[in-house]
């Protein structure tokens, strides 16, 4: 795996933990909101996120006759990276879209 | 502002598939090459630990779920001998022209638990050919070279009988052989049945759920006395009246 590879469960997995980070610091927010704040009795939901990566993906799995899960990567493109390979690495990217939405507080309404 | 935390759906594959162009010809690298199914089933389980992260996530104020999750992945694409489709994800080593996107949505339901299948019922698709004892090793090497590893992969393609021709000719067996080994691992699908049983099974000459389930009183207590280190009577009238539940 190279530097720039990274377990496509992680990108995942760091996806997930900031809209929980956002919505922990939302929480925050509203806990400590006071009469400075104009929006004081309110709270914040993070109703949605969207999130879509493009890079390189690539897959691992042993030769081995045991049934084995392969492992699938991903290496994001960066901006630099992008405008060297021009209009033919759009076709060798990949694209990996997450949606997140947040369901029923049950506090709200 | 606590609250107390709920079960969130798990999200399962209820989305569409699109596989588009298969333009790659000539030969493929072959260390990267990944059977589609490894693919999709890699991608679903990093769904799911998406998703447990989520509902596991220390959060007082509200639940998270992965409403929708795209792919569009530029890959390689190739289909074996036997059918098995392949797919090789781009790098910068390939040309633009020879690469195709395999698109795929997914988006979450939650689980109707009535509508779960019985665990017992996937054991014939999760076993491992090399753990059949009653295949030959060397069958099971060169079903591997093609990427059939599991009982349910071998079913898929036999399932198709213009790729049980090719199978015997390529692996030089008997079309009657396949279809014998075919059907012994479909008694894995009944409740309770190991794969050392259906070994025993198949040295008492019982291959087949209809074997089992067209058993007479009579022959039970004769296979019960052949195999009576590891059958019991009562073993076998349970499997007869599954396997009658299974023909149902």
């Amino acid at each position: 795996m190279s530097r720039s590879e990274t377990p496509l469960s992680d990108v995942l997995a760091d996806v997930a933990r900031a809209v929980v980070s956002t919505q922990k610091e939302l929480d925050a927010q509203a806990n400590r909101s006071s009469g400075e704040l104009p929006l004081a009795p309110l709270a914040f939901v993070v109703k949605q996120t969207d999130v879509i990566l493009l890079g390189n993906l690539s897959a691992q799995r042993s030769d081995s006759l045991a049934v084995q899960d392969p492992a699938l990567t991903f290496a994001l493109v960066n901006r630099v990276q992008a405008s060297l390979r021009g209009s033919g690495g759009a076709a060798l990217s990949s694209r990996v879209s997450v949606s997140i939405q947040a369901i029923e507080p049950p506090h709200a309404g | 502002m606590p609250a107390k935390r709920r079960a969130v759906p798990k999200p399962s594959i209820a989305g569409r598939a699109q596989e588009t162009v298969v333009t790659a010809k000539g030969t493929l690298p072959e260390r990267k090459k990944l059977p589609a199914a490894d693919f999709f089933s890699a991608l679903q389980r990093n769904l799911d630990a998406v998703q447990r992260q989520l509902s596991s996530a220390n959060n007082a104020f509200a639940d998270f779920v992965v409403k929708e999750f795209k792919i569009e992945a530029a890959v390689q694409m190739n289909l074996n001998e036997l059918g098995v489709l392949q797919l090789v994800p781009a790098d910068d080593t390939m040309s633009p022209q020879s690469v195709s996107r395999v698109s795929l949505t997914l988006a979450a339901v939650a689980k109707m638990t009535d509508e779960a299948p019985p665990k017992d019922m996937l054991r014939a698709d999760a076993t491992a050919l090399a753990d059949l004892t009653w295949l030959p090793p060397r069958l099971v090497a060169q079903l591997a070279q093609y990427e059939v590893k599991t009982a349910g992969e071998f079913l898929g393609l036999v399932a198709d009988a213009r790729f049980s021709t090719q199978i015997a000719s390529l692996l030089k067996v008997q079309r009657a052989d396949i279809g014998r080994w075919a059907n012994q691992m479909r008694l894995l699908d009944l409740p309770g049945m190991t794969v050392q049983e259906v070994r025993v099974l198949g040295d008492l000459g019982i291959y087949t759920v209809t074997d089992l389930a067209t058993l007479g009183e009579k022959a039970i207590v004769d296979l019960q006395r052949r195999a009576s280190k590891t059958l019991t009577k009562e073993t076998l009238v349970k499997w007869r009246e599954a396997a009658k539940q299974a023909l149902l």
